[in-house]
């Protein structure tokens, strides 16, 4: 059987002695690049959201700037206010997707669908107006979402967001979204929304980078897109940096399934515990666990 | 990255289809397209955890299965 077609994470966590010796995170992605190297400029700007549906805009902006950037143009104050407020619009519904449906689903409780379905209608007014009291209306329906008891933060005893414009400190993922959702709510309240920096937009999961290389005859000769999900599942990445030398036993599933929703990987994933004897050279365990049901 | 893939439904239940995507088989959730009407043959985006997220006109369909197709090629070549 092929990997899925919108490719996979297949973590590997191995132990030794109790404590996790090993991080395995191999992320596995469809070629997407090879769609866009060697195709006139509109045709690789049409496809990226296309390609991308669940985070078109995000994509969509960070490749018109990675292409603008290559052409050393750039856009009008209108264009980038436009991109900035599709960007914004964007990751307030990822973010509630995350909130209401991915996390409690982890928790073993229902979605809040209806929840999400409101939010979903608020954030395609604030689309279609551009408005601030409409943008104003979706951070605060972000920040009721984010508010809410089943919110991941509340499991570690935090509190929900408010004060916007705070840095990132806190290396914890929930710490990292929470900080990110009240600086998007603080935006939006001020209609005062983050542009792209060049190929750089700012997603529900983190930065999102699009560089592009153009060659004489202006088609891409290079196209790279370096997301959040490969920057916090890389060999030496976060996530597995926050595992290593970590406590781990058999009874440890549940949070290393907690990490991996933290850092919310935009692919279907497994996780595999491996236990090596105390001495080396002996037998292994392997246990497979089946992916999480979101 | 979320690639668009449509899945095709094969079988529908209540609240779930089963759907399909060249060899590959899952049972999705249908809770977030609420009340709209899922029939055998039609596409569905699926998001992480195996939730139909939108219902694919069928030229949205095509033109996200061409793409995939391309990348298929890309990825044989």
């Amino acid at each position: 059987m092929p990997p899925p077609p919108e490719g996979a994470l297949i973590v590997t966590l191995t132990s030794a002695d109790g404590r996790v010796t090993a991080v395995d995170a191999r992320l596995t992605r469809p070629p997407v690049d090879r769609l866009l190297v060697g195709q006139p400029l509109a045709t690789a700007l049409a496809r990226v959201p296309r390609l991308f549906t669940v985070c078109a805009a995000a994509q969509a902006a960070a490749a018109a700037g990675a292409v603008e950037a290559a052409l050393g143009h750039s856009p009008d104050s209108e264009t980038r206010a436009a991109r900035a407020r599709a960007v914004a619009i964007e990751a307030a519904e990822n973010h509630a997707w995350y909130l209401l449906v991915a996390w409690p689903r982890h928790l073993g409780r229902p979605p809040d669908i209806a929840g999400l379905a409101r939010l979903r209608k608020i954030a395609r007014a604030a689309a279609a107006s551009g408005e601030r009291a409409d943008l104003g209306a979706l951070g605060e329906a972000l920040r009721q979402g984010a508010a809410g008891p089943e919110a991941p933060w509340y499991k570690r005893g935090g509190a929900a967001p408010s004060t916007p414009g705070k840095g990132l400190g806190p290396l914890h993922p929930f710490d990292l979204r929470r900080e990110a959702i009240g600086v998007l709510c603080g935006q939006l309240d001020a209609g005062l929304l983050p542009e792209a920096d060049g190929g750089t937009v700012s997603t529900s999961r983190g930065r999102l980078t699009h560089t592009v290389a153009l060659g004489a005859d202006l088609t891409p000769t290079v196209w790279h897109i370096d997301a959040p999900t490969d920057r916090h599942f890389a060999p030496n990445g976060p996530f597995v940096q926050a595992l290593l030398g970590q406590p781990l036993g058999p009874d440890s599933r549940d949070e290393a399934e907690a990490l991996i929703l933290a850092y919310d990987p935009c692919v279907s994933w497994q996780l595999y515990l491996t236990f090596l004897p105390p001495k080396a050279g002996g037998m292994r365990t392997s246990l497979p666990f089946a992916p999480l049901p979101l | 990255m979320c690639l668009s893939v449509p899945w095709r439904v094969e079988a529908v239940g209540i609240g779930v289809a089963d759907v399909s995507h060249g060899p590959h088989r899952r049972t999705v959730s249908l809770l977030l397209l609420l009340d709209e009407p899922v029939a055998v043959g039609d596409y569905l985006l699926v998001q992480v955890g195996d939730l139909a997220a939108e219902r694919l006109s069928p030229a949205a369909a095509e033109d996200a299965l061409s793409l995939l197709a391309e990348i298929d090629c890309a990825a044989a070549a």
